[in-house]
């Protein structure tokens, strides 16, 4: 395939699998991860088309033909990232596609919802998985779904109203390769600094955080908190101005947010 | 009256804070029983509490939809026979929803008709209406804008610039001015976005826009019987990014036309839609054209009405109920029968006091209200909503805290009157506006009453002010910690019991001050004086007691406030000293380090309260008052500052007596016009003929260096007090005959006999010597002055001083002393052993705790020994600051490595040398007559090649302005030159000390026990943190300690009760921190990562095989699986689901 080898050239991708139509490309990836068939690393993922996306939990990824899904097998030690660091592996994901999403479209409004949710406009575009094989493997897998060629005027009317794809926001279509290799390169530029240990991964989430000054709704469990978002420390911990406090906020789900 | 009968018998307010406060007063005068309601969040908000009843609505978390919860409200109110319900302003105010739901269960809404909410809600159908009346409207889209490219035709055809605004929307959002065609696209896709996510309504319009514009409203009152009333008008064109920030009854330099015509269309509006009750129309006036643009109508009570009815005397919230009731205007309990009887007398102007920094693009701030102090006085209004001392601001609500409403006969009276009331408030513990409205309150724009619109953004000055220092709270902040965790500077130590203030003499400070040497130096110029004193018959006296006595015995503690209670007394009793040595050595160092004290500001403000007397300072030449060599252009500027800053008298010296050391150093203190007085520091005994290396001729020599180099005086520096009552007088008698200049003899009485050796040299002509107050000296300090001064009574040499006036100030520092219990050691008499070692007396001290902590002390007898060996290894060299810590760095380095000077000089072993004798032997701290030995340098520098040359020489100079600017970013202001140089000396030192003043103010304001000690409860101090501003603090009691660790602290502030939090160190927070896995031990499982814990697999006492999962943990939504490693038992669980862990805390243990 000759876009596989365009991405290996132009990216630090190593190994490109493509699938018309998988299950979920974080499930193939984990499964290479425990497999071990391949060393070479980074190794991407690639499907047209996803039958069982996933998000965090239970919750299904919706993409229809002209997302773009696909999944990284990533290894730590070779990118020099401590396990301490992985957490932030999450955050900077989100902080590399917003740089993507900059650079195709420069002047959209683009912002991040913690940890990781890609927002264009006000709605969704892009949903971030990582996640760690089991057994410590030292490697990393992720997931990432841009809503690209999949205009969501087609979606379900729940849908369309909270999420949002590139070709509504620029009225054009986008050649998936293209995004695809403009996403891995800030990836990339993104993990190296991570690797540095980034002292300024705060100051850049801030500029693109949504929820900063916003009251929002932390549920842990069963669990609630409301609070003023501060935006977040320099681990990528969430911090939350609650009655109780100045609270730092590493697991959870945002419910609500005004 | 047929409609005087009252159906409302409880009034519920569907909304919060002031507004539901506000409305409940009303409620009460007219006799109504009031129902609040509350969100769970707001269940200590103060409107709870000034209704008759109140009741919580919706649920935890929903801090705003428990207000926007219609059928919650509802229920409420029919459950508790709620009659009527006023919906306030925002919230529902203008949502038909609630007044439908109120109708449909037979509740009175207090506002509009349905209709009317429906109509003039929507922005365009309102403006159709204006329409219909004739009232001109701003040109614009009648119809929301489809897409970017139609809104862009339509800006095109109004012209730009042009506004846009959402439909539905309010408060400013959703608003953007377009300047340009090609701003066009982005401000309608983030305007649309905005009022999407903020009115759930994609519509927007477009409105021209106009550059000067004052917004005008008209005040509206209806009843049910179609008679509609206006109030007149409000200047409200005092906005920040279209919220109104401060508004004005009625609007100054309206033109009376235009007010007419505006109160006319107002009128007109109303009737069209039959309008009944409160509402306001508001308008835009072009300034230039004096046209008038109708903006929309408001059906509901608004926040600024108060200051129409401060002018017109009606209560609008009574009207709105009594009108909703069916009352007529003209019934008794609203007084209108005719628009003529509505008046207006005066002014009356509102700001808005709300808990957003100014300083920080009006942030909201929260947190606990620590201090709440409003202003009150004649025709002073305030409508508060939680605001008290001990309130705390949540991070959920408008920030508004307090509505001002002052009024005046004329405007300028009414903005006057606002400006002393906002300075009479005082909020502590969060952040408020009240800088921004104070400037705003001066500002002369403002007082003009020509303010545009876009006046506050056309104004950046009104953003710069200078901070509120906010003193007390700090200073209390301080005490209060000291009290809970000790000052750690006298950790550990024992405590100074004494607490009454030491006694100061009383002094008569309306003479006039007598003449001293300053005025003499003043008069006669540097040179002029030493011929002066070198006429005198009798000795000159400097008393050491401000530095040196201190340094020497305390550990250089005395504090500034100390030395400036006792500073006046000196200037009058005592004009006849030669000088006070007060300043350099260790206490530039100490006074920053330990006293959190700027030593300008000591040397300043003694200068003010003593400018008769010659101030005298130590100065380490080269290394000026620091401890290392700085380059020429750092001594330069430091000893030209402190010459400005008030030092006469500088004494240099150099610690190896290297004279080109010194040059840099005295040809500063000759520039800056200020007295060169060198130093020869004395070592050896010149009587002793086998020690030939320091003799008389060296000495002599040496003197004759420094009086061709330009000394005004010399000074013989005994700081080891070795100078023999003999040999002092040999020494004095010979330099006498050899130099022309004034001789200054300072000594250390470590041995007990230096008063002879000053007796000795006095009777061979010495012409200055250093003395310590009689409770400040002997042992390592100077001689006793009381006793001196004494002995010399009756003699030729009378010092003619009082001696009456001694004691007394002796009197004062002997319980000045008391306060330093804990740095006041056990001094040890010396032996002739001192004769041997020729220990400085501040190293004797020093080095024995050294040794102590090394283990060593019963090995002193030999660390001494080993000391004086050292020094003959090293060739025999002068000891004081810093090579006396070199010679003893190097004689506990043998001590405890049981060397011999043989060992050090044949051995071949490797020895890591102390890093201040490869320092002393490279170089760094200069040259010793004839060098060091090169069989030591050869050992110690391992070949490498030494400095010859003064450091300093090749140091490169300084750039001040870049570490001034450095400097900044710290200190957050641009520093002076001393500032600049304090950092020099001593950057971290210096740094924590900005800290200090930063978090704390200037601490050295308070008495000593207080500094070091906090107060005792029921302690009352006086505190004077400028003049004619005195804090009366008195300690009560502190709390308990908070679950986080914190505790409060309670005070009386000028008889007013106060309270500061703070952070209790000795307790760990409870359930904060998490124990550490040990690495290295297979049986603790840590973890690899931080994170929240979210599910254990395993419980205590569990059999686990290896890869089994433990426990998962998640973070950032990432989870990640810790198994088992080996095979083995679970001992412990530390941790649960919902736990947040940091990398490496323990989460089980094996058994």
């Amino acid at each position: 395939m000759q876009s596989a080898s365009q991405i290996t050239s132009a990216t630090f991708v190593k190994h490109v699998e493509f699938h018309a139509e998988i299950g979920s490309t974080n499930d193939r990836a984990l499964d290479l991860a425990v497999a071990e068939v391949s060393t070479d690393t980074p190794l991407l993922v690639w499907a047209q088309q996803q039958t069982a996306g996933r998000g965090r939990g239970a919750n299904r990824w919706w993409a229809a033909e002209g997302a773009l899904t696909f999944s990284l097998l990533l290894d730590t030690k070779s990118l020099g990232l401590p396990q301490e660091r992985w957490p932030q592996v999450s955050l900077t994901t989100g902080l590399a596609v917003c740089s993507a999403l900059q650079e195709l479209l420069p002047s959209a409004e683009i912002g991040l919802k913690w940890p990781n949710d890609v927002f264009l406009h006000g709605k969704k575009i892009c949903g971030i998985l990582v996640e760690i094989p089991p057994r410590q493997s030292g490697k990393l897998v992720v997931g990432i779904g841009i809503n690209v060629n999949n205009s969501l005027n087609a979606a379900p009317a729940e849908l369309s109203a909270t999420a949002t794809a590139l070709c509504d926001a620029s009225h054009r279509k986008w050649d998936l390769v293209s995004v695809l290799i403009q996403v891995l390169t800030q990836l990339e530029l993104h993990l190296r600094q991570l690797s540095n240990g980034d002292p300024e991964l705060a100051d850049r989430w801030h500029e693109l955080c949504l929820l900063r000054g916003r009251p929002v709704q932390h549920v842990v469990g069963d669990r609630l908190t409301v609070g003023i978002c501060q935006g977040v420390d320099r681990d990528g911990a969430l911090l939350l101005q609650s009655e109780a406090g100045l609270a730092r906020v590493l697991g959870g789900v945002i419910a609500n947010w005004e | 009256m047929n409609h005087s009968e009252k159906t409302i018998k409880k009034l519920l307010v569907a909304n919060r804070s002031e507004i539901a406060i506000r409305v409940f007063r009303s409620a009460h005068e007219l006799g109504i029983r009031t129902v609040a309601i509350y969100a769970w969040e707001d269940r200590a908000a103060l409107h709870r509490f000034k209704a008759d009843e109140a009741y919580q609505v919706g649920n935890k978390g929903e801090p705003i939809r428990s207000y926007l919860n219609i059928d919650s409200i509802i229920e409420v109110a029919k459950r508790y026979q709620v009659d009527a319900i006023h919906p306030g302003y925002g919230f529902l105010s203008e949502n038909p929803e609630l007044a439908r739901a109120c109708e449909h269960a037979g509740i009175i809404f207090v506002g509009p008709k349905i209709s009317s909410l429906e109509a003039l809600g929507d922005k365009i159908t309102a403006r159709n209406i204006a329409r219909q009346v004739g009232v001109p409207v701003l040109g614009g889209s009648d119809k929301p804008i489809i897409n970017a490219a139609e809104g862009l035709k339509e800006a095109i055809q109004q012209t730009f610039p042009v506004i846009l605004k959402a439909a539905k929307g309010g408060g400013g959002r959703g608003m953007r001015v377009v300047r340009e065609a090609s701003e066009f696209a982005a401000a309608f896709e983030s305007a649309q976005r905005e009022s999407l996510t903020a009115f759930g309504s994609p519509d927007i319009f477009i409105e021209k826009y106009i550059q000067r514009a004052k917004h005008i409203e008209v005040q509206l009152l209806g009843d049910k019987h179609g008679n509609l009333v206006h109030l007149y008008e409000r200047d409200c064109s005092v906005q920040r990014r279209h919220q109104k920030v401060v508004e004005i009854a009625p609007a100054p330099l309206l033109n009376p036309l235009t007010r007419q015509a505006l109160l006319d269309a107002s009128i007109a509006i109303g009737k069209q839609v039959q309008y009944e009750n409160a509402g306001t129309v508001e308008f835009l006036v072009d300034v230039d054209s004096s046209k008038f643009y109708f903006i929309e109508v408001n059906p509901r009570i608004q926040v600024e009405h108060t200051v129409t009815e401060q002018v017109t005397g009606i209560d609008i919230v009574k009207s709105q109920i009594m009108v909703a009731q069916g009352a007529p205007l003209s019934h008794d309990d609203i007084g209108i029968p005719t628009q003529d009887s509505v008046k207006v007398n005066g002014f009356a102007v509102q700001c808005r006091v709300t808990t957003e920094d100014p300083a920080n693009d009006f942030l909201p701030d929260y947190g606990r209200m620590t201090n709440y102090r409003s202003a009150a006085g004649m025709g002073i209004r305030l409508d508060a909503g939680t605001a008290f001392s001990g309130a705390v601001v949540n991070p959920y609500y408008d920030s508004l805290l307090v509505k001002v409403s002052a009024w005046g006969r004329r405007y300028i009276d009414a903005i006057t009157r606002m400006e002393r009331s906002l300075q009479e408030f005082r909020v502590r513990g969060v952040k408020t506006n009240l800088p921004f409205l104070m400037k705003l309150m001066l500002n002369d724009e403002f007082r003009a009453a020509t303010c545009t619109t876009r006046f506050i953004d056309e104004t950046p000055e009104l953003f710069q002010y200078a901070k509120r220092r906010d003193r007390a709270s700090k200073l209390l902040t301080f005490i209060g910690d000291v009290i809970v965790n000790g000052n750690p500077v006298v950790a550990g130590q024992v405590k100074a019991t004494r607490r009454e203030p030491a006694p100061v003499p009383k002094v008569d400070l309306q003479q006039p001050l007598p003449k001293g040497t300053r005025d003499r130096l003043k008069e006669l110029g540097p040179a002029g004086l030493c011929r002066w004193i070198t006429e005198q018959k009798v000795p000159l006296v400097t008393d050491t007691t401000f530095r040196d006595a201190h340094q020497s015995l305390l550990a250089t503690r005395f504090r500034t406030f100390d030395l400036l209670q006792i500073a006046d007394v000196y200037a009058r009793w005592c004009p006849q000293l030669f000088s006070l040595e007060m300043w350099g050595g260790a206490t530039f160092d100490t006074s920053m380090r330990f006293l959190k004290e700027c030593p300008w500001q000591r040397l300043t403000e003694m200068r003010e309260r003593v400018p008769n007397i010659l101030f005298q300072m130590l100065l380490r030449a080269s290394n000026a008052v620091g401890y290392t060599n700085y380059p020429d252009n750092v001594v330069k500027a430091f000893v030209k500052e402190s010459a400005q800053a008030g030092i006469d008298v500088f004494r240099v010296f150099d610690a190896l007596n290297w004279v080109p050391n010194m040059q840099v150093a005295m040809e500063a203190v000759i520039d800056a016009g200020a007295i060169c007085e060198p130093a020869i520091c004395y070592t050896g005994d010149i009587l002793n003929p086998q020690r030939t290396k320091y003799s008389l001729k060296y000495y002599v020599d040496l003197a004759k260096d420094l009086e061709k180099r330009g000394a005004h005086i010399l000074a013989i520096k005994d700081m080891a007090g070795l100078c023999k009552p003999f040999a002092a007088k040999l020494l004095v008698e010979t330099l006498k005959q050899e130099i022309g200049i004034p001789i200054h003899f300072h000594t250390h009485d470590t041995a007990g006999v230096q008063s002879g050796s000053v007796l000795r040299s006095v009777e061979a002509g010495l012409d200055i010597f250093d003395a310590a107050m009689a409770p400040m000296s002997g042992g390592t300090s100077q001689p006793n002055l009381n006793t001196l001064v004494e002995a010399l009574r009756f003699s030729p040499q009378d010092t003619g001083l009082n001696s009456e006036h001694l004691d007394s100030l002796a009197e004062y520092w002997r319980a000045v002393r008391e306060f330093y219990k804990p740095f006041d050691g056990e001094s040890v008499p010396a032996t002739s052993d001192l004769y041997r070692h020729e220990m400085p007396g501040g190293q004797y001290t020093n080095l024995f705790q050294q040794a102590k902590a090394l283990g060593l002390s019963e090995r002193w007898a030999e660390v001494c020994r080993v000391y004086a060996e050292v020094n003959q290894m090293f060739g025999d060299i002068v000891k004081v600051t810093p090579t006396s810590k070199s010679v003893g760095d190097m004689a506990l380095f043998m001590v405890a490595n049981n060397l011999k000077p043989q060992d050090v000089i044949d051995s071949d072993r490797e020895l890591a040398y102390p890093e201040s004798v490869i320092d002393l032997i490279s170089g760094k701290m200069g040259q010793p007559p004839g060098g060091f030995p090169e069989a030591v340098k050869k050992r110690i520098l391992r070949g490498a090649p030494g400095l010859t040359e003064r450091p300093g020489a090749t140091l490169p100079p300084v750039d001040f302005k870049a570490t001034g600017e450095e400097v900044q970013k710290f200190l957050r202001r641009a520093p002076t030159e001393r500032e600049v140089l304090s950092y020099l000396m001593y950057p971290k030192v210096y740094r924590e000390f900005v800290v200090h003043q930063t978090t704390y103010f200037d601490t050295s304001v308070l008495p000593t026990p207080a500094f070091f000690f906090g107060q005792e409860p029921g302690e009352e101090i006086s505190v004077e943190i400028e003049p004619g501003k005195t804090l009366i603090i008195k300690y009560l009691t502190q709390g308990d300690t908070h679950p986080d660790g914190t505790q409060t602290v309670f005070f009386e502030l000028n008889g007013q009760p106060r309270e500061v939090t703070v952070t209790n160190n000795k307790l760990e927070p409870t359930g904060v921190r998490n124990a550490k896995a040990d690495p290295v031990d297979p049986k603790q499982v840590g973890a690899g990562m931080p994170g929240m814990v979210v599910s254990v697999g395993v419980a205590v006492g569990d059999a686990v095989k290896k890869g089994q999962k433990l426990l998962s943990l998640e973070a950032m939504k990432m989870e990640s699986t810790v198994y088992a490693e080996q095979d083995g038992v679970i001992a412990q669980v530390l941790v649960k689901a919902g736990t947040q862990i940091q990398t490496g805390d323990l989460l089980l243990t094996y058994k």
